[in-house]
C-alpha cells in the first residue's frame, strides 16, 4: 500500500525530474554554505578572538565578515530560485491532475456516474487536488534540501569529533520512533477525516440543489441537524491532528536541548577525554541546532505528506479504474447509416440481478417511425440508453445497419442518434453554443434550426435573441422552451435516427402544438422512436411495442393492436374513458 | 404555487388562508399547512424510506408503508434487494422517472397538512397507474384542499373548480360539465385532447 503510493508520488514527479534535480543541486549548495557559517564563525573565535588578533597572516576579521555576508546573500537568492521552481512545480501538477480528473469524470461511463454521487467528485478535483499541492510545493524542495543538510552536518560534526558526534545522536531512536508512531497515527486520521469531508460535501451539493423541497416541507431544521452532525464528526476528525501539531513541536525541543545539554556536560566535566575548547562547544551546539531544525521540519512535513498521501490515494482509487472508461476510439465509423436497428434476444440489467430487459427481440426498418409504451419501470427508456450504449448489455445483440453496435465507434455511433431527454439539459452558456454543442455548424444553420423547430418565436421574446445566455440548468426556461431548444439541437446537429423520450412535464397546448410538428417533421424523414407517455401522441406510428416487465407483450400499429383487444387496447381505452 | 409556499415575496393583501393574510402566517406554520409535490422528482441520495419521510421522525414503518401502497410505488419497492431501505445511487440502484414520481408522490400521502398540491405530477406515469393513483389521491383530499396542476383533462374533470389560464390571466372558471358548455378555451383543450384519442379509435 505505502509501495504503490510512492509510486503515484513518482508518476506525479516524473515530467518534473529536470526541476527536481535541479531543486537538489541548488539545495546541495545552500547546505555548504550552511555548513561553512559557522565554521567560519569558530575560525574567528579560536584563532583571532581568543588569540586577540585582528589579521593572521593576510586574512582579516573584517575579510571573514564579507564571507559570510555573500554566503548569506547568495544563499537567499539560491533559496528564492529554487523555491519558486518547486512553486511552479507544485501548481502544474495541480493542474495536470485536476484536468486527468476531469478527463476521466467526461470519460467515465453511466454506471460509473450513477453509482458516484456528483459531490465525491466535485471533493476529489477541487479539495483533494490541493491537499496534494502542499507535497511538491512545501515538502519535495525542503525534504532534499533537509537530507543533504542533515548528511552534510552528521559528516562535519564527525569530522570534528566521532566521540561528541555519538553523544549528540543518542536522542535519534527517539525521535525515529516518533516518526514512525506519528506516520501511522496521522494516516488513519486524515483517511477517515478525508471519508468524512466526502461525506460533507456530498451532503452540501445536494442540499444546495434540493434546497426548494426543503422549504416546501420545512425540514430545514432536519438537514441543519444533519449538516451539524456531520460538520462535528469532520471537526472531531481532525482534532487529533491539531493535537499532534501542538504537542510536536515541544517535544523536537526537548530532544533537542537533550543533545546540546549531553554535549556542554561532556566537555564541562572532560568525559571520555574531550577538553573544553569554547569554540568547538560554539559548534556543536550550532551545529545540533542547525541538525534539529531539518530533522523538525522533516517531521512536521509527515503530517502534509500523510494528507497529501491519503489524497493521491483517493484519487488514483478513481482514476485507476479503468473499467468505468470508454472507449471512444476504437471501433467502425459510421460515414452513412440508413437507420436500421434490431434487437436480438437482449437481456439486460444494471446489477446484474435484477433483469431490466428480458429476451427482447425487434426490428426496426429505416425510416420506420415505433412508439414504445408500457407501465413506468418497464425498460422504456433503457432501451435508448442500450442503443446509445450507455450501458452494455448482458446477452444478445444490438445491430444498426447489420453490424453489431459493440463494433461501432461510440462515438461515431452517437453522433448518429439524436436523443431529446424528458428533461432536456441546457448549459448555462448562450442559446446558441446550447444548440450548437461545439460541434462546426454555421450560424445559418443554426437559423435554420431554430426554424424548423418553431422555436423562434421564443427565441426573439428573450431580450438577447439567440445570444441569451441561459441560467444554470436552464431553469428560468419553462419545460417546454427547453424542448424548443432540444429539438433545434437536433435539427442543426441533423442525426440519422432520432429518439425522443417524451417530455412528462407540464407543456401548454400551444408549445405542444409546436413540438407535434417538429415530430412530425424528423418522424417523417428518420428512423425514430418514441418513449411514450401519452397515448395520444403515438397513434401515428408505424409500430408500437408494448412492454411489460422487460418483455414485448404485444406489437403492431394502433389499429391492430385496438382490435386484438389486448394489453394495449385495455390502456388505451383507460385512457378515453379517462377524458369522458 | 410559489407564492402561495412564500418561496417569492407576496404583497400584503394579495393571497389569504381561511382568511388570513400569508403575510402574517409564520412561515414554518404556512408550509406546514401545505403539501407541495413538484414536478421535479427530486430525491435525496439516502434510503427510500427517508426520501418518502423527509427525515422527519415520528412515522410507523405502518404509515410509510401505506403510502407508498397509496402511491401505487410500494410493489416497485418490494421488488427491490433491501425494499425501503434501499439506498438511491448504491449498487447501481436506478429508479425510472415513473418510479421517482410515484416516491414523492408517496409524501403527499404521508403528510398530514390540510392543502394538497400536485403540481404536474402525475405526467410520468401510464394511464392506468395514473388513474389508480389520482383515486387514491380522490380519497386522501376529501376532506382537504386539493389543487392540482396539469394539462391532461384526465387529471383535473373531476375536480370541483378548474380555473384555466392563459398568459398569466384566469380565462375561465367552473366545473368540467359548466366548462365544457361554455366553449371556450376548455373545450377547445377538451376536444384537441380528445380529437385525438377520437381519431385514433376510429
Amino acid at each position: 500500500m505505502k509501495n504503490k503510493t510512492w509510486h503515484r508520488v513518482y508518476e506525479m514527479a516524473k515530467p518534473h525530474k529536470k526541476t527536481i534535480i535541479i531543486v537538489v543541486l541548488l539545495s546541495l549548495l545552500i547546505s555548504v554554505g550552511e555548513m561553512v557559517k559557522p565554521y567560519l564563525i569558530k575560525i574567528v573565535i579560536d584563532d583571532y578572538l581568543s588569540m586577540g588578533i585582528y589579521q593572521k597572516g593576510i586574512v582579516t576579521i573584517g575579510m571573514i565578515g564579507a564571507i559570510y555576508i555573500a554566503i548569506v546573500l547568495i544563499g537567499n537568492i539560491i533559496d528564492f530560485i529554487s523555491s519558486t521552481a518547486t512553486n511552479m512545480m507544485g501548481e502544474d501538477i495541480i493542474y495536470t491532475m485536476r484536468n486527468r480528473l476531469f478527463k476521466y469524470t467526461q470519460n467515465a461511463n453511466i454506471p460509473f456516474h450513477d453509482r458516484t454521487p456528483a459531490g465525491k467528485l466535485f471533493v476529489r478535483i477541487t479539495n483533494d487536488v490541493e491537499d496534494v499541492s502542499s507535497l511538491f510545493k512545501d515538502v519535495l524542495t525542503t525534504f532534499f534540501k533537509d537530507i543533504i543538510l542533515i548528511t552534510v552536518i552528521v559528516v562535519i560534526m564527525c569530522y570534528f569529533s566521532i566521540t561528541l558526534s555519538m553523544l549528540s545522536f543518542i536522542v535519534i531512536p527517539f525521535i525515529v520512533v516518533i516518526s514512525i508512531v506519528l506516520t501511522r497515527i496521522l494516516n488513519k486520521i486524515y483517511d477517515k477525516s478525508k471519508k468524512i469531508r466526502t461525506e460533507l460535501n456530498t451532503f452540501l451539493a445536494e442540499s444546495i440543489y434540493g434546497s426548494k423541497l426543503i422549504k416546501i416541507f420545512n425540514i430545514q431544521k432536519e438537514k441543519q441537524a444533519e449538516c451539524e452532525r456531520l460538520n462535528n464528526d469532520y471537526r472531531n476528525s481532525r482534532l487529533p491532528g491539531g493535537i499532534i501539531e501542538g504537542l510536536l513541536p515541544a517535544l523536537m525541543t526537548i530532544a533537542e536541548n537533550v543533545a546540546v545539554s549531553i554535549i556542554i556536560w561532556t566537555c564541562v566535566y572532560h568525559w571520555f577525554g574531550i577538553s573544553l575548547e569554547v569554540g568547538l562547544i560554539y559548534v556543536f551546539t550550532t551545529y545540533i541546532k542547525q541538525l534539529f531544525e531539518p530533522i523538525t521540519r522533516i517531521i512536521d512535513n509527515i503530517e502534509v505528506v500523510q494528507e497529501a498521501f491519503v489524497s493521491i490515494n483517493k484519487i488514483y482509487d478513481i482514476l485507476d479504474h479503468k473499467e468505468y472508461l470508454e472507449d471512444l476510439e476504437s471501433g467502425m465509423i459510421l460515414n452513412e447509416v440508413k437507420g436500421k436497428i434490431e434487437f436480438k434476444n437482449v437481456w439486460f440489467s444494471y446489477n446484474n440481478r435484477d433483469w431490466i430487459l428480458k429476451n427482447l427481440s425487434f426490428t426496426i426498418e429505416p425510416g420506420q417511425s415505433i412508439a414504445l409504451v408500457g407501465k413506468t419501470g418497464c425498460g422504456k427508456t433503457t432501451i435508448t440508453n442500450l442503443i446509445n450504449r450507455f450501458y452494455e448489455i448482458q446477452q444478445g445483440e444490438i445491430l444498426l445497419d447489420g453490424v453489431n453496435i459493440k463494433n461501432i465507434n461510440k462515438r461515431s455511433l452517437r453522433q448518429h442518434i439524436g436523443v431529446i431527454l424528458q428533461d432536456p439539459f441546457i448549459f448555462a452558456r448562450t442559446l446558441k453554443d446550447n444548440i450548437k454543442l461545439n460541434a462546426n455548424i454555421s450560424d445559418e444553420e443554426i437559423q435554420e434550426a431554430i426554424k424548423l423547430s418553431s422555436a423562434e418565436e421564443f427565441v426573439s421574446s428573450l431580450p438577447g435573441g439567440i445570444d441569451e445566455v441561459a441560467k444554470e440548468r436552464g431553469i428560468s426556461f419553462s419545460a417546454g422552451q427547453k424542448q424548443l431548444l432540444a429539438f433545434a439541437r437536433i435539427f442543426a446537429h441533423n442525426p440519422s435516427i432520432f429518439v425522443l423520450d417524451e417530455a412528462t412535464a407540464n407543456i401548454d397546448t400551444h408549445t405542444e402544438a409546436l413540438i407535434q410538428k417538429s415530430i412530425d417533421i424528423i418522424s417523417k424523414k428518420k428512423t425514430s422512436i418514441f418513449i411514450a407517455h401519452r397515448l395520444a401522441t403515438i397513434v401515428n406510428v408505424d409500430k408500437i411495442i408494448v412492454l411489460d416487465a422487460g418483455e414485448i407483450v404485444e406489437m403492431g400499429n394502433h389499429l391492430e393492436l385496438l382490435k386484438t383487444g389486448g394489453y394495449y387496447s385495455k390502456l388505451y381505452n383507460a385512457y378515453y374513458a379517462s377524458l369522458q | 404555487m410559489n407564492l402561495l409556499l412564500r418561496l417569492y415575496p407576496v404583497p400584503k393583501g394579495k393571497i389569504f388562508i381561511d382568511g388570513q393574510d400569508i403575510n402574517s402566517i409564520p412561515l414554518k406554520d404556512l408550509r406546514d399547512s401545505i403539501c407541495y409535490i413538484t414536478q421535479d422528482n427530486f430525491l435525496f441520495s439516502t434510503s427510500l424510506r427517508e426520501n418518502v419521510k423527509l427525515f422527519k421522525d415520528g412515522y410507523e414503518d405502518k404509515e410509510i408503508k401505506e403510502s407508498t401502497k397509496n402511491a401505487m410505488v410500494y410493489d416497485d419497492i418490494e421488488k427491490m434487494k433491501n425494499g425501503i431501505d434501499t439506498i438511491i445511487g448504491e449498487d447501481g440502484t436506478n429508479l425510472s422517472g415513473g418510479q421517482k414520481q410515484r416516491v414523492v408522490i408517496s409524501r403527499a400521502f404521508l403528510n398530514k397538512s390540510n392543502i394538497l398540491i400536485f403540481d404536474d405530477t402525475f405526467s410520468a406515469l401510464d394511464n392506468r397507474t395514473e388513474q389508480l393513483v389520482l383515486n387514491n389521491v380522490k380519497e386522501l383530499a376529501k376532506n382537504k384542499t386539493c389543487i392540482i396542476i396539469s394539462n391532461r383533462i384526465s387529471d383535473i374533470k373531476d375536480a370541483d373548480k378548474i380555473i384555466v389560464l392563459d398568459g398569466g390571466n384566469i380565462v375561465q372558471e367552473g366545473t368540467h360539465n359548466t366548462l365544457l358548455k361554455q366553449e371556450g378555451k376548455y373545450y377547445e383543450f377538451y376536444k384537441q385532447q380528445s380529437a385525438k384519442s377520437e381519431m385514433a379509435l376510429n
